[in-house]
């Protein structure tokens, strides 16, 4: 029987899920939205960061928290050298040969960490990593939470820069006409490297997140860039606003289905969500081109 | 230009050239694919698999090969399946038609392992499965196909039989029961049948709840659970779905009896993953096809654990068993000719005693399967997995339905 206790239940396990969900979609709608690139291997920078920070925990005792730290250079450095390496020569080329391309890489990272850390689920155990609230029955997972709440944190601040900075000007500008933001003086190719690796850094903050209650294993990768690429075409391609609330929708969605249906059919639910708003609003639910 | 060797130096050429060839080939190894997800979702069991078969391959060759063929090596390729029935398919068709494998073993999930011996009948080809547990296989008429692994409705049958005995000894009224599964062929047919079973043993199914083993959240199906008040809750998943129920069990502070089935709930690596303490709370259970603290697998697990620095999982023990079953088939046939291993495979008869697995011993039915395959249960206690079930292979008694 569903009672409303376990609906509620749902609805804040989703909602928080979701919110680390969107982290991970605003990423990559912050690169395509600056470089039209659809990045497959998003998931997998993911998963390579998750490994960072159990590496970190193992060898220096780091809380995943603090690895976000540690790891948001290395990853803003890898974001920059695939940029400039493997992104850029085909950016203009067309999309299958940067689908391709991304694919390749993705390929390339899980058997990497196949080889490096074998098929085993790493994890990082914490004293925080069972810590609930108890609010009236409703269980609320304190990772989750805070996950929540890096992810409210990171989304504000990037609204911040890109609505009230220059660098953010140019960032929008590149987005929304790169030929004009060139005429205009903006450095094109310089926004967009940073932006990428932007993009790349900010998954330094899932991992960390995601470290203090999930585990990772050479495949995670795959199942984030799916959920991630599902987020930003239902939110609308490139679209911030739409990538955040996309990613909540997505982990109520999740969460609900667990509740009202048995089997196999739980995790189609948000391809049906997804198959809908494709067919009724094929831009997205918020598709309107780069918005902060 | 002419060779103006003379021609009884030829001659002896020649007849020096047969022995010394039949000397290589007598030294060429024998190979015997396995098929088995060493990437994918599934690369766990793979990457463990494989371990298991380089040490059961290292003993056999350093105990002599195989005697009935000279003494030949034995070498096992591990085939990558990705645990995607496609590719399994793909790889038999590779193995049976390019290589002429004379057999193939099986190291793969339900799934792949039906595809492979959808495909191992069409071709003639004996397929030997020591990992998947799907019943369901046995039940489609195939000559080629045999399971030396314990099926859904043995593992059921455990259950139940625990079950029963867990009720009798708390006295009072039966316990009532939740399934909890993931939805694969594998956990959705082991808690269909064993509900059936416990249903009509007179148990009280209060609730059942399956997911899909990709979800990442499983707080919402445990809540579920939780809320049908289950004193003992049947289990059947891997690993990751495992860990991540069982952490949910911790936030809603759910600690039922659990009896599990599959990979994960006796996943040596538990305790790391979700803690000790509370694997030992909810009496953490599991059926298994290995027993690691039996007497018998200490010639596995010694030099295992040596080896690899960790005991090893059920799953290495597919691998050890699956090297050793081919050896004993190939000693039987004399010949790699598959019609002479599948007559080896029928009358093949290996007692308990020469077995690492609580098997009473590796006998083929008519169908297909193992009609010495038995289970153990075992039970994480002190943060150490025990067998404690049946009685004749228990280490230690099963821990107490109530009063804990």
């Amino acid at each position: 029987m569903i009672t409303g206790a376990l609906l509620v239940q749902a609805l804040i396990s989703g909602l928080l899920m979701g919110g680390i969900y969107a982290l991970v979609a605003l990423a990559l709608a912050l690169s395509f939205g600056v470089l039209r690139v659809l990045n497959f291997a998003h998931g997998d920078l993911l998963m390579m960061a998750m490994y960072g920070a159990v590496v970190l925990h193992r060898w220096l005792g780091l809380h995943p928290y603090w690895a976000i730290v540690v790891l948001a250079l290395p990853m803003l450095a890898l974001g920059w050298l695939m940029f400039v390496g493997l992104i850029r020569p085909v950016q203009h080329a067309g999309v299958l040969v940067q689908a391709q391309m991304t694919l390749g890489v993705s390929f390339v990272l899980q058997s990497a960490a196949l080889m490096i850390f074998g098929a085993d689920l790493l994890n990082v155990r914490t004293e925080m990593e069972m810590a609930v609230l108890r609010i009236e029955g409703v269980v609320v997972s304190v990772p989750l939470a805070i996950g929540f709440a890096v992810s409210l944190l990171i989304s504000g601040a990037l609204s911040w820069v890109l609505l009230g900075t220059d660098a953010g000007r140019r960032v929008r500008a590149t987005a929304q006409d790169p030929d004009m933001a060139r005429l205009c003086g903006v450095d094109v190719e310089r926004t967009q490297r940073w932006v990428f690796a932007l993009s790349v850094a900010l998954l330094a903050g899932v991992a960390g997140c995601l470290m203090t209650f999930s585990h990772v294993v050479p495949t995670a990768g795959l199942q984030y860039s799916v959920l991630a690429l599902l987020v930003v075409m239902l939110g609308g391609l490139g679209d911030l606003k739409g990538a955040f609330i996309g990613g909540l929708l997505i982990g109520i969605a999740e969460a609900l289905a667990g509740v009202f249906l048995n089997s196999a059919v739980g995790p189609a639910v948000i391809y049906v969500l997804f198959g809908l708003t494709l067919l009724f609003r094929p831009q997205g639910l918020f598709g309107r081109g780069m918005e902060a | 230009m002419e060779s103006n060797r003379p021609w009884f130096g030829r001659l002896i050429a020649a007849l020096c050239s047969v022995p010394l060839l039949a000397l290589a080939q007598s030294r060429e190894p024998i190979t015997i694919p396995i098929i088995t997800p060493l990437s994918g979702a599934g690369a766990v069991l793979g990457q463990d698999i494989q371990k298991g078969v380089a040490l059961g391959v290292e003993h056999i060759n350093a105990a002599g090969g195989i005697k009935s063929m000279g003494g030949r090596p034995l070498r096992i390729e591990v085939v990558d399946t990705q645990g995607k029935p496609e590719i399994a398919r793909v790889e038999m068709e590779r193995l049976a038609v390019r290589n002429n494998a004379p057999m193939v073993l099986g190291g793969e999930i339900s799934a792949g392992t039906g595809a492979a011996a959808q495909f191992a009948e069409t071709y003639g080809l004996p397929f030997v499965n020591s990992a998947a547990a799907n019943s369901d296989l046995l039940h489609r008429g195939y000559k080629w196909y045999f399971t030396e692994q314990i099926t859904n409705e043995d593992e059921a049958a455990t259950w139940l039989a625990l079950l029963k005995h867990l009720a009798e000894k708390a006295g009072g009224p039966p316990p009532t029961v939740a399934f909890l599964y993931e939805d694969s062929p594998r956990g959705s047919v082991s808690a269909k049948l064993a509900k059936k079973l416990v249903e009509s043993a007179g148990f009280k199914v209060v609730a059942d709840v399956s997911y899909n083993r990709a979800e990442r959240n499983l707080l919402t199906h445990v809540a579920k659970v939780q809320q049908a008040k289950p004193e003992v809750v049947m289990w059947a998943g891997y690993t990751e779905d495992v860990a991540a129920g069982l952490k949910a069990m911790q936030q809603l502070n759910f600690t039922p009896y659990i009896l599990g089935a599959g990979g994960g709930p006796g996943d040596p690596r538990m305790p790391e993953l979700v803690g000790a303490a509370f694997i030992d709370k909810v009496h953490l259970s599991t059926v298994d096809y290995f027993a690691a603290d039996s007497e018998r697998a200490k010639r596995f697990v010694v030099p295992y654990t040596k080896q690899y620095g960790q005991v090893p999982s059920s799953y290495a023990s597919i691998g050890y068993r699956a090297a050793f079953l081919a050896k004993a088939v190939l000693e039987k046939s004399g010949k790699l000719d598959r019609a002479a291993i599948r007559s080896a495979l029928q009358g093949l008869n290996i007692p308990g005693s020469e077995l690492i697995s609580p098997f009473k011993s590796v006998q083929f039915a008519p169908d297909g399967h193992n009609l010495g395959a038995q289970n153990a249960v075992t039970q994480w206690q002190d943060g150490r997995k025990s067998t404690v079930w049946p009685p004749e292979i228990a280490v230690k008694p099963p821990a107490p339905l109530r009063g804990r």
